[in-house]
């Protein structure tokens, strides 16, 4: 290698050097950091909702029912107008399938699980991927009746 | 020897290129290191431009049919950001998030803010947009408008977006590939900030900006709890 090849050879390993290695692996994500960058701008960091937009998480009934249900919404999204305890809501919930993993989902759902109705049981990477594929044909942003 | 020569002179010439390229890929990289370095000092959570530059004065429909101009704006903050109502995931976080600056504001900040919303989908139209930007805020602006009109904004303002393909046999079943910056625009016309879609959660800290650009005194806003 003449001496100029070596002096570019250099260079460019200069230009490759970066404040972290492009291998490093980000530091894997909470249920809770996926949920306070993904879900509370509406759900609120408190679970309390938006007052017409968005319905409270932290005293869904939603909570007392099957999670498929919530994996489901999480996946599909959802829209269209709902009733809690005699208010409305008209906010619309994205479509995560595209964005969220399933272990990322599971982790959020349990984390909400764990604040605001423990002891649910624990959802798994498994039966998220269930429901992934069960929903791999369905419209984006169903209404609650369709979602039903 | 004469080959030995012709050697040298093939493989300094390589060499030159290589470093032509690697000067081409170091010195902006540099200059982006040290403006961030720069601006570690700086107030603002967003990219901040310190020289002035006009934002490109739009022309487009809102989302009650009326033809609106950036320049109708002048006087405000304008926070603007491109996608399309069918987006799954980007646009609805985008806009939630901006709902949540929204609301951040103190009531007189929030009569010198704008947060308009432009479809780059041409199946989007003012009726669309009627019923979609209040999912987030009633005070929200969706504008669309012709595709050239449409076109020219988001080149202007460095968007990108590309129909994709569609997946199932409904043609008309398609996404679009875009960008997701949200730029704020000062109450003069110049863009000023600009925010990458994974700031976007940190709502108090645009909320921030906002105020900052309206030369309001900056509100203390409790920490999100983790």
């Amino acid at each position: 290698m003449s001496r100029w090849a070596r002096a570019a050879y250099f260079c460019l390993l200069l230009s490759a050097c970066t404040e972290e290695p492009l291998t490093s692996i980000p530091a894997p994500l909470t249920g809770r950091d996926i949920y306070l960058a993904k879900c509370a701008a509406c759900h609120q960091p408190d679970g309390n909702g938006i007052p017409n937009i968005c319905p409270p998480l932290s005293t869904s009934p939603r909570l007392d029912g099957t999670s498929d249900e919530i994996i489901r919404i999480i996946l599909l999204g959802m829209k269209g107008s709902i009733v809690r305890e005699g208010k409305t809501y008209s906010g619309i919930m994205p479509a995560w399938r595209f964005d969220l993993g399933d272990v990322q989902i599971a982790a959020v759902v349990n984390d909400v699980y764990s604040r605001w109705k423990p002891g649910s049981p624990e959802v798994t990477e498994e039966q998220v991927r269930r429901i992934r594929d069960e929903t791999a044909k369905k419209k984006l942003f169903p209404t609650e009746a369709e979602l039903r | 020897m004469a080959h030995r020569k012709h050697t040298d002179v093939r493989s300094r010439r390589i060499a030159l290129i290589i470093a032509a390229a690697c000067a081409a890929v170091s010195i902006p990289a540099l200059v982006v290191l040290f403006s961030v370095a720069g601006r570690s000092a700086s107030p603002w959570f967003g990219q901040y431009d310190s020289e002035a530059r006009p934002a490109y004065d739009f022309a487009l429909t809102d989302q009650n049919g009326n033809p609106l101009h950036l320049h109708d704006l002048r006087g405000n903050v304008v926070l603007l950001s491109f996608g399309f109502t069918r987006c799954p995931n980007i646009c609805p976080t985008t806009l939630g998030n901006l709902a949540a600056v929204f609301r951040k504001l103190s009531p007189a900040a929030q009569e010198k803010v704008k947060v308009a919303f432009v479809s780059v989908d041409e199946r989007d139209t003012p009726a669309t947009m009627k019923e979609y930007v209040p999912f987030f805020h009633d005070r929200f602006i969706g504008l669309t408008g012709d595709p050239a009109d449409v076109g020219a904004t988001a080149r202007a303002y460095g968007a990108f977006f590309r129909k994709a393909p569609a997946v199932g046999e409904d043609k008309s079943d398609y996404m679009i590939d875009h960008s997701t910056y949200t730029y704020l625009i000062d109450p003069d016309g110049n863009l000023r900030v600009l925010y990458r879609f994974d700031q976007m959660p940190e709502n108090a800290r645009i909320a921030d900006d906002v105020e900052r650009a309206l030369g309001l005194p900056v509100a203390e806003r409790q920490p999100v709890e983790k």
